[in-house]
């Protein structure tokens, strides 16, 4: 899947533009941002990361590798864009540090269905806050394009679920869910993280569930297992030192360790990763992106015994809501710490870096609309292609995310994300 | 003869589904190429259909149930009046269906 070129040079400079100099944008300098991302890939084709021309004649990159050739460790040369892209990550920090917000969200999905075998009702999903975590008020769900009748709408934790007529398949749907909620910072103490050692011990049964040794990607492997027991043995003896017992914490502390060592946090081709076992694979890769560093994060956990799940749901930045996962470890009985590798960007890759550990033990505001396995949107009847790219773009205030076949190009979903801060809770 | 609705392997290694909504009821008749009841992962929805008439006598899932790659989610027979073991996993044959992912 490297070197597969998906992205025409606009749809490059539009991406640039949404991670690089967004509020520029937002602040109605567009075409200085542009002009910015104009820039930036003349000077990645200078260096060799270069277009190529598909059965149409138009040029096409691979967004993920341009990406990735404008990112560097602290420290490294690099891009000039890629200081203004952890700027921009910086300042969305800075914008949400406050504690527990007001915000409005909107969410309009659009979705691109393929012809079905058989004619049958199609279900068709819109994300909502797990009302464990944000309790969404205000709801309002339109269904503003389909070619089939609405037949049924009904809303469960975690999510919006249309059932539409079998038409609806001939041509795009959109839907739209907007609601009000309070979310913010989620800071968690650490410092009463239970025995590494008697793990096995306090663990509940409900909460065997996060230790299955396969789930999605998040598939054990006799490397994973290796690598854990060796984390094990580093964590025990800096405990030693310490004068007393290595703890989860201390075991989750030198897992985002390693994994901040050996991965650039970015964008991957998860289809070259296979299905048997996807993390085995990725250990010998040099990226990450978000949901594959909780994978990660993950599998280390549970190979040492210690609960862990993925958990995914939309950052609350305004002008750039995207969506987002990261990972929560039981450091605790009933105590979940989210940890989310994605500050490796603002850190570049520093552990030592302000911010290489601001997501550990805490994430800033975002909704949390699903927590693998049981608790997820779904897919419902739409169909993720078998090998996908992601796209980003600034459009009306807001992030537009389309997801393509990485090979013929044909959007399967795209989403326009908007937020907005109604003031702080008070 | 009795016969059982299971999460077949075909839908992968440690899979589970989750019942969606069953489309039919026990004591319901049920005929060949009827949906029966609606499966659920966070990548797809399984539509299953009955390749076999009979009746639907027992669910040992409800609606938001987890079933597990294997696990009987109900049994079906070919009258109304053969008995059905309270069981779930008391032997029988399985039911002839069809599993269409989307």
């Amino acid at each position: 899947m490297s070197g597969v070129a998906f992205a025409t040079r606009d749809e490059l400079v539009a991406q640039l533009v949404a991670q690089c100099w967004p509020h520029e944008a937002l602040a109605g300098d567009v075409s200085g941002a542009r002009a910015n991302a104009e820039r930036t890939v003349e000077r990645l084709e200078s260096r060799g990361v270069s277009f190529t021309a598909d059965a149409r004649g138009t040029g096409r990159i691979d967004l993920y590798a341009a990406n990735l050739a404008l990112k560097a460790r602290k420290g490294a040369p690099c891009d000039p864009a890629w200081p203004a892209w952890q700027e921009t990550i910086r300042r969305n920090l800075r914008a949400l540090e406050q504690g527990p917000h007001h915000v409005t969200f909107t969410l309009r999905r659009e979705w691109h269905l393929l012809p079905q075998d058989s004619p049958r009702s199609l279900v068709l999903r819109l994300p909502l806050p797990l009302e464990a975590r944000e309790r969404p008020a205000d709801l309002s769900v339109r269904l503003l394009q389909s070619a089939g009748a609405l037949l049924s709408q009904t809303r469960a934790d975690g999510r919006v679920e249309l059932r539409l007529a079998p038409e609806a398949a001939r041509a795009p749907v959109i839907a739209e869910v907007t609601f009000s909620c309070v979310a913010g910072d989620t800071a968690q103490a650490l410092d009463d993280a239970a025995p590494l050692a008697s793990v096995n011990e306090w663990i509940e049964e409900p909460d065997r569930l996060w230790l299955a040794e396969k789930e999605g990607r998040i598939a054990r492997s006799t490397r994973l297992d290796a690598v854990a027991a060796e984390l094990t043995r580093e964590c025990e003896a800096v405990a030693h030192t310490r004068g007393s017992s290595a703890t989860t914490i201390d075991f989750a502390r030198a897992a985002w360790a390693r994994i901040f060592a050996r991965f650039v946090f970015g964008d991957l081709h998860h289809a070259a990763l296979g299905s048997a076992a996807p993390l085995e694979v990725l250990w010998d890769a040099p990226v990450v992106d978000c949901t594959l560093g909780a994978s990660l994060l993950i599998a280390l956990c549970r190979a040492r015994g210690i609960p862990a799940r993925l958990v995914s749901g939309y950052l609350l930045t305004p002008g750039l809501p995207s969506r987002h996962s990261w990972a929560e470890v039981l450091i605790a009985p009933g105590r979940w710490a989210p940890m989310d590798v994605n500050c490796w960007d603002p850190a570049g890759g520093d552990l030592l870096d302000p911010y290489g550990a601001t997501f550990f033990g805490r994430v800033d505001a975002r909704l949390t609309c699903e927590i693998a396995p049981r608790q997820f949107t779904g897919w419902g009847s739409a169909r993720a292609p078998a090998a996908w790219v992601k796209l980003l773009e600034m459009q009306e205030g807001g992030l537009t995310q389309t997801i393509r076949d990485a090979h013929t190009h044909a959007v399967a979903t795209r989403e326009w994300a908007h937020v907005t801060l109604r003031g702080p809770q008070r | 003869m009795i016969r059982k609705l299971d999460v077949p392997m075909e839908l992968g290694e440690g899979v589970e589904v989750r019942v969606l909504a069953w489309h039919k009821q026990e004591g319901d008749a049920i005929a060949e190429g009827e949906a029966l009841v609606e499966w659920e992962t966070d990548k797809a929805i399984v539509l299953v259909t009955a390749k076999q008439g009979g009746f639907l006598r027992k669910l040992f899932a409800r609606e938001g149930d987890w079933l597990k790659v294997g696990e009987v989610s109900a049994f079906f027979a070919d009258s109304l009046d053969e008995p059905v073991p309270d069981d779930r996993g008391a032997a029988a044959q399985g039911l002839i269906a069809n599993f269409e992912t989307t």
